[in-house]
């Protein structure tokens, strides 16, 4: 003759999903108060679902958020996952590697669009050639890289 | 910037060994916690509870003693307050047998903690599909509707799977710890 299925485990499933009915509670409360197998078995599925848990959170994902009560303020999250450093050890490569070509982009622009010096009371005595080209007047002033100034 | 609690009045050694004490315990206690607590926003509220109150009461913590038993009574401690605050709307258990769980569950935190590693190693002898989908599932926030629709299932299906998978899971650890006990 066959045995009737063990009803714990499925009680203890339905209780941590929280969908065991209000009319079962009580049943499935005296069990656990009276058989320690029982209790095991719910300790060893409430255990499982909080691993599941852990182990299906982002690993960079804070673990608490500090909260303080009184005063309403929030601090912020205090605990990083070593696994992260140990996924990403070169994570920091990234954000240097663009700081790098910022600043190079930086620098390529000014020096050729920057005024690099300014002559002032000498026209007619220097003459201002950007490309080959005259450069007339108050233009004349501002030199930029690669200007060749004629003097005399 | 927004300060810990009383945290100017601490030196800064004592808050970074809290944070790393807390850092490395934080799996141990959210399974305690949530052997208590059905609801898992009940839980993640118990655990904000019991970080708070563990840093307040830090500095009567002895260092070299076991950080891991001295949190478990405070998140007992905040566990029971909630239930109690949350009174008889929801469907939990009993005071009585609540603390009965939790002072067998702080005698096995270190049975917990192998569970956890045989739990990683079971993960990996399912299939990659089935694995991802478990993940899912119990990912904070995770809408079982959403994750049926993701993987082509109905939520029924989806449920009738997760649970055949709970169990194999758990059977597989059963497995893996009595290998491990008979080597």
């Amino acid at each position: 003759m066959n045995q009737p299925p063990d009803p714990v485990p499925d009680m203890v499933d339905r209780y941590l999903r929280g969908e065991l009915p209000a009319d079962e509670l009580a049943a499935f409360e005296r069990v656990l108060r009276e058989d320690a197998a029982a209790r095991v078995c719910f300790r060893r599925a409430a255990r499982l679902d909080a691993n599941l848990r852990f182990l299906s959170e982002p690993q960079d994902q804070p673990g608490f958020v500090w909260r303080d009560e009184g005063g309403g303020a929030v601090k912020e999250a205090v605990s990083l996952r070593q696994t992260v450093s140990r996924l990403f050890p070169l994570r920091w490569l990234l954000p240097l590697a663009a700081c790098f070509a910022l600043i190079a982009l930086g620098a390529w622009t000014w020096l050729s669009w920057c005024p690099v010096a300014g002559l002032s009371g000498v026209h007619g005595v220097v003459t201002v050639l950007r490309d080959g080209q005259v450069i007339p007047g108050a233009d004349a002033l501002a030199l930029r890289a690669g200007d060749v100034v004629r003097t005399g | 910037m927004p300060m810990l609690p009383q945290e100017t009045e601490r030196p800064r050694t004592d808050y970074e060994q809290f944070v790393s004490l807390l850092t490395r315990h934080e799996p141990a206690l959210r399974r305690f916690v949530r052997t208590l607590l059905p609801a898992w926003a009940d839980v993640d509220e118990v655990m904000q509870r019991t970080a708070l109150a563990a840093w307040r009461k830090f500095d009567r913590f002895e260092a070299g003693t076991d950080f891991i038993k001295w949190a478990l009574v405070i998140a007992r401690f905040e566990a029971l307050a909630f239930r109690r605050a949350m009174g008889r709307d929801r469907l939990v258990l009993s005071d009585g047998l609540l603390e009965l769980m939790a002072q067998e569950a702080a005698e096995e935190t270190d049975a917990a903690a192998i569970e956890e590693r045989a739990l990683e190693s079971c993960l990996q002898k399912l299939r990659p599909e089935r694995r991802t989908l478990v993940l899912h599932a119990y990912a904070q926030g995770a809408d079982q509707r959403d994750v049926a629709a993701a993987f082509g299932k109905s939520p029924a299906a989806l449920y009738m799977l997760l649970c055949r998978l709970r169990r194999e899971l758990a059977m597989c650890i059963e497995r893996t710890l009595k290998q491990e006990t008979a080597s």
